[in-house]
């Protein structure tokens, strides 16, 4: 079992590890290659030349590229000075990069920006995972029925709508048509909770709505599958109430799958907050790094994918170790 | 000044419609300052109140260029230094009037030779940290446009007439004065005196003086290029947190003191601009009352109109609708192929639709008039010509085509538009893009961050070259009320700057200099009418500026907001005078 | 970006049907069964409309409509913006209405964007099919070193945030590079974007199907035949994974077209004034969709359309060609 976790971990950090190349090679190699100067990617959008030169001089982008990747890998564990010899920057631990047109590091941009996009995701995903694998299940259970053709359909047209289609559809007729909510924003929680959840369940179910349909799908298929396994015939066979057959036996092994892919969702799913920020206005890790890359300030828009790679892949070692805890048929020999 | 791309000119910009101007306010003397001159109706003040307290909450689609007030040049951002910058003189806070008034001085001098200005500094001015304020603080401020290296993005007046070309000032950087007080034309016999040796005759020198430019600076606090983060303030209120790009908030200077101020009343406790929103988001929030008031003043968003313009109500009560002024225009790069030749400009100036300009920003209620001149119709001196005429302004394409064929194009060609990425500039953009693919000029739009949109894209004339930026979308008003203060900027072949630049075009035309001496120095009204028509029409006529608008702004604010009023001499609402509570 | 449906189940449900002497019958008896979709055979014919609307785009528009791009100032209250008359000045000329601010001819708008986003979705999942195909193949053929490195990249790939990557890739990339400019450079990085964070869904598919091939014996036989990995590769193990391909690349489309719709409308898509469905989508966000709904609705019912009509047909082949998988 030990094994299995270290040997997870050390392909987590091999991946963060490639995924951090990537981004280097992303947001400093092939500008360079193609004509662009990083630097002016960098300073936020055509600067004059002495604001050029001195950030030239702060990221080392006269040095080599691994002397770059270095001091940058360096920087995410022990911080990092920005110095163009006028003036000096200090960016503490971790540091994803500093945001010279903001002058601030973009760590602390991530982590003010963070309670939104967690908000809005984690509201989201506790609804989706609830109704799509609890309707999944009845799908299932009552296959062919009208529940199970009538959740087809709506599966379907939740993956056939774009997002931002539904979220401007909902805010239509919740703000403009029906005034329900006046002014959707961003609440923060600690203020005042009720407004927090207030002005974000119109966000939650447009997210929700795309999910909850692909989920319903494949607990659906995953439910009818174990209900289809010797092990539940045999508790049939036993005389338990069929309550107890779905509920006790059959629907722990159909649902554990559903965790990984999870997982494998968060990716997805952050690109789905991004497009529901836009939306709905709310100022999130979506939105920054948009205006971000808007701006050419790049340092926030390296931070946030380098955050939310990191985010991902633990989110998903997590969910394999706890996958591998549940179910003794998944580990490795 | 730019508003929200305008500059600030104060001025006499009156409102033709229905608002008063006072009689020529501030000074006088020397010809080219001329406050507007008729007055129609009395101006007036909504929802006056003394009453103070509550958090003024201010929305912004973007940062200030700059909160350095040595380098900020948005008129905007000259409204919002006055909570945190007092300057020598300053416009006096009643509507319908740029009447300048003393802030820091004790009174606005005059002069008889135009060269001599003396100031006296009241007793009392403090710096936010208590240091008191001497002329030596106002002579350092001034020093600092000199070391344009750093210190850049203002108006260059201080340089152009402080100056000695034989000998010029470094800066206070490259002082070798121990003191950093080398500059030679300015006098600080005392603590609270400091005089003004101009190079030249300049008689709207004391407009000068109510620039940001000559606010104070603490030496000891100053940190160059980061002083934009962290400036000092002498006004009634200072900075509490500042977060680039996202919100900056001031609460009360407790180093101010009302009796040394008869201009800012200071109601609300706190103020609180919030940054980067969407502008449909400001117009959303103004409506339901969770903002105050929208520090573009600009206007509303064509959407938001619409609704407004249905709800008689809120409209008597909430709305504003102001000619600002200011004249909405295009920029043709005189540097970037083909439009050094002037047939191609000329074919652009004749195949713009300027009724479609005027759609896209929200017709004549919230756009303003269709234009055919730089100087607008408030501003003195205004003249109205028509050097591109065309069928209800919709643009000539028959001659447009024909200029095409006379720069040697007349298949057309392929340019880059400039534009800044929100609110309704994109619209016209798009508009320009359709009106000269009529005549086979393939444009691509390229959009920017407000906030940078002037500092780095088209005021840096060398990114303009490497970029192909042939077109780009611009906005000014005057300084102060006159056509030398609306115009020598942005016109001024000597004005061309690397940085900070706001003669875009890079039009360099001895005919438009040599005029606009002539209107400065003019001794008759009639020589100075003269010399200013002939500076527009040069200007115009060589198509590197094709005016498309005068502007309008149709602004909407909080049910909560008191005393609001437009100012001619930002160009929008005096915010110095805001309050909260009714 | 969104995932093709019910994708990481398939691994399971994999169909394991050798093909060599029976290619022919499980075509036919593929297409029998989806002949038998009615929900599938309308979306096929759906699509085949559509496509045809997308390529024949001019001639229809010049019949049916306006120039996409030509403003229409005169339609306009000068005020508002907004049409003259109701539904945003739906008339006999104006199928669909036209804009706000520029009256441009909706329906127009509407036909030229279906032809940006099935060019850019179709190549994109071309390329995804491309590469996942021969990655997915060489992984699960040759494995050791190969097959680490590659599922490893498809981990990868697959845990990044792809919409910021794609968003950064279009704001690194200047406005002239490899030789293309202007539009034409646009599509091309928006289909490289969109192809190579979609290509592991193939990859993994095509991966599984061939370690499940590799021990049979007809691969056994070919080699023992002396046939060489290449041949081995395209003309045992490819014709055995066409079919799976065939139908998740059905079901990758729809996520493309909606990867590509987001990218429009974050503001990254083809430039102004080229007609995108999302780029749509972003203008009438902008406050007009309060006012003038059918601005939103137009393209907003045209993804959802095109993106249900081709999920219909996937999941059509894939119950067609698939039996057991789903169900």
């Amino acid at each position: 079992m030990t094994r299995f976790i270290v040997g997870r971990l050390i392909g987590a950090l091999v991946i963060l590890w490639l995924v951090s190349i990537f981004a280097f090679a992303l947001f400093f190699v092939i500008p360079k290659e193609l004509g662009n100067n990083p630097a002016v990617l960098f300073a936020g959008r055509s600067p004059d030349p002495a604001t050029i030169a001195g950030v030239t001089r702060k990221l080392g982008l006269d040095r080599s590229y691994v002397s770059q990747y270095w001091s940058f890998l360096r920087g995410v564990f022990a911080g990092r000075h920005f110095n163009s010899g006028s003036d000096r920057s200090w960016c503490p631990a971790p540091c994803l990069g500093y945001s010279f047109r903001n002058d601030q590091p973009v760590w602390s941009e991530i982590v003010d920006a963070l309670p939104v996009t967690a908000s809005l995701s984690i509201g989201a995903a506790v609804i989706f995972l609830g109704a799509g694998v609890s309707s999944g299940v009845y799908a299932a259970v009552r296959r062919g029925g009208w529940f199970d053709r009538l959740s087809a359909a709506v599966s379907l047209g939740g993956l056939s709508l774009p997002v931002y289609f539904t979220g401007l559809l909902l805010l239509l007729l919740v703000s403009y048509k029906w005034h329900i909510i006046n002014n959707v924003h961003y609440v923060d929680f600690t203020h005042n909770p009720a407004l927090w959840a207030w002005n974000l369940w119109p966000a939650w179910l447009v997210l929700s709505f795309l999910y909850t349909a692909n989920y319903s799908r494949l607990t659906r298929a995953s439910m009818i599958e174990t209900l289809g396994e010797d092990f539940v015939r045999t508790a049939r066979a036993k005389g338990l109430p069929e309550r107890a057959v779905i509920g006790k036996h059959a629907l722990r092994p159909a649902v554990t799958p559903i965790v990984t892919i999870f997982g494998l969702d968060l990716g997805v799913l952050f690109g789905g907050a991004i497009l529901t920020e836009h939306t709905f206005g709310f100022r999130g890790l979506g939105a920054i790094s948009i205006d971000a890359i808007n701006t050419q300030d790049l340092p926030v828009t390296m931070g946030v994918t380098l955050f939310a790679a990191f985010f991902v892949i633990v989110a998903n070692v997590l969910v394999d170790v706890a996958y591998a805890i549940i179910d003794p048929r998944v580990r490795p020999t | 000044m730019k508003r929200r791309v305008f500059l600030i000119r104060a001025g006499a910009l009156v409102a033709a419609a229905g608002l008063a101007l006072a009689a020529c306010g501030g000074s006088s003397g020397g010809g080219g300052s001329a406050s507007a001159s008729s007055s129609s109706g009395t101006p007036t003040i909504a929802h006056p109140s003394t009453k103070k307290g509550g958090t003024l909450q201010a929305l912004n689609d973007s940062d200030c260029d700059y909160w350095d007030p040595g380098r900020t040049y948005y008129a905007n951002c000259w409204d919002q230094q006055r909570w945190i910058s007092r300057e020598l003189v300053t416009f006096a806070p009643r509507p319908g009037t740029a009447e300048l008034v003393p802030d820091l001085a004790t009174s606005v001098p005059t002069s008889s030779d135009l060269k001599t200005w003396k100031y006296t500094l009241k007793k009392g001015i403090k710096f936010q940290d208590g240091t008191p304020i001497t002329s030596k603080d106002i002579k350092y401020a001034v020093e600092r446009e000199f070391a344009s290296d750093v210190i850049n993005g203002g108006p260059t007046y201080l340089v152009d007439y402080l100056d000695d070309p034989a000998n010029p000032y470094p800066g206070p950087y490259k002082d070798p004065d121990p003191n950093k007080l080398g500059l030679k034309t300015v006098e600080t016999p005392d603590d609270q005196t400091i005089i003004f040796h101009l190079n030249k005759a300049f008689g709207d020198w004391n407009y000068v003086m109510s620039v940001p430019i000559v606010a104070p600076v603490e030496k000891s606090k100053d940190t160059g290029a980061n002083y934009t983060f962290n400036p000092v303030s002498s006004g009634p209120y200072q900075i509490e947190k500042y977060v680039p790009n996202k919100s900056i908030s001031f609460v009360r200077n407790p180093n101010w003191d009302p009796s040394t101020d008869t201009v800012n009343k200071a109601l609300p406790d706190k103020i609180v601009v919030t940054m980067g929103l969407d502008l449909d988001d400001v117009d959303n929030r103004l409506f339901a009352n969770t903002g105050d008031f929208y520090v573009g003043q600009t206007g509303v968003q064509v959407a938001m109109q619409a609704k407004l313009l249905a709800d008689p109500s809120v409209r008597a009560d909430r709305t504003s609708d102001d000619i600002t002024g200011f004249i909405r225009y295009l920029s043709v790069m005189t540097k970037v192929k083909p439009f050094d030749n002037i047939h191609c400009r000329m074919a652009v100036a004749y195949a713009i639709d300027k009724t479609a300009q005027q759609l896209a920003r929200g017709g004549p209620v919230g756009g303003g008039a269709v234009a055919t001149t730089m100087i607008t119709p408030p501003v003195k001196y205004y003249s109205s010509f028509n050097l591109f005429p065309s069928a209800g302004d919709k643009g000539d394409v028959a001659k447009a085509k024909s200029e095409l064929a006379a720069c040697g194009q007349p298949n057309g060609f392929s340019t880059t538009l400039a534009s800044r990425s929100n609110g309704k500039e994109v619209a016209q953009a798009e508009a320009i893009q359709a009106a000269l693919a009529r005549i086979g000029i393939k444009v691509t739009i390229t959009k920017s961050a407000p906030s940078q949109y002037f500092s780095s894209v088209i005021g840096i004339p060398a990114n303009v070259h490497k970029n192909g930026i042939g077109l780009a979308m611009a906005a000014w008003g005057p300084d102060w009320p006159s056509p030398y203060a609306m115009l020598d900027s942005i016109v001024d072949g000597r004005k061309i700057l690397s940085a900070g630049n706001s003669n875009y075009a890079e039009l360099n035309d001895p005919v438009v200099d040599k005029n606009i001496d002539a209107g400065v120095s003019a001794t008759s009204d009639g020589a100075a009418q003269e010399a200013w028509t002939a500076v527009d029409k040069a200007i115009v006529g060589s198509a590197a500026y094709v005016p498309l608008l005068y502007d309008k702004a149709f602004n909407l604010f909080s049910d909560r907001l008191t005393n609001v009023y437009f100012t001619p001499a930002y160009g929008m609402a005096d915010f110095a005078q805001f309050g909260v509570v009714k | 970006m969104t995932v093709p449906p019910g994708e990481l189940a398939v691994e399971e449900a994999l169909p394991v049907t050798v093909v060599t002497t029976e290619g022919r019958s499980l075509w036919r008896s593929g297409f029998r069964r989806l002949r038998r979709d009615k929900a599938a055979m309308a979306s096929g014919i759906f699509l085949i409309i559509l496509a045809l609307v997308a390529i024949f785009a001019p001639v229809i528009v010049s019949l049916l409509g306006h120039p996409p791009n030509q403003p229409h100032y005169d339609l306009l209250d000068p005020n508002t913006g907004v049409a003259h008359g109701r539904f945003g000045g739906m008339s006999w000329h104006y199928l669909l209405g036209v804009e706000p601010v520029n009256g441009r001819d909706i329906f127009s708008r509407t036909v030229y964007g279906a032809r940006v986003s099935l060019l850019v979705a179709l190549l994109a999942t071309a390329t995804a099919v491309v590469i996942g195909t021969v990655l997915g193949m060489l992984a699960g053929y040759l494995g050791g070193l190969w097959d680490l490195v590659i599922a490893r990249l498809m981990d990868l790939l697959l845990c990044v945030p792809s919409v910021l990557f794609a968003i950064a890739l279009v704001a690194v990339i200047p406005n002239k590079a490899f030789g293309l400019s202007g539009s034409g450079l646009r599509i091309g990085v928006l289909v490289f974007a969109i192809g190579i964070f979609a290509w592991p869904y193939i990859g993994r598919i095509v991966r599984g199907q061939v370690l499940s091939l590799r021990e049979k014996e007809f691969i056994e036989a070919s080699r023992a035949l002396g046939a060489g990995t290449p041949t081995i590769l395209f003309r045992e193990l490819l014709p055995n994974v066409a079919a799976p391909v065939l139908v998740y690349s059905t079901l990758l489309i729809p996520t493309n077209i909606l990867n590509e719709a987001a990218l429009s409308y974050l503001g990254v898509g083809v430039r102004p004034p080229t007609a995108s469905w999302g780029d749509s989508l972003a203008t009438a966000s902008h406050g007009f969709f309060s006012i003038e709904p059918i601005f939103m609705l137009a393209p907003g019912l045209a993804i959802f359309l095109t993106v249900l009509a081709f999920n219909l047909l996937g999941d059509g082949l894939r119950d067609a060609f698939d039996p057991r998988g789903g169900r």
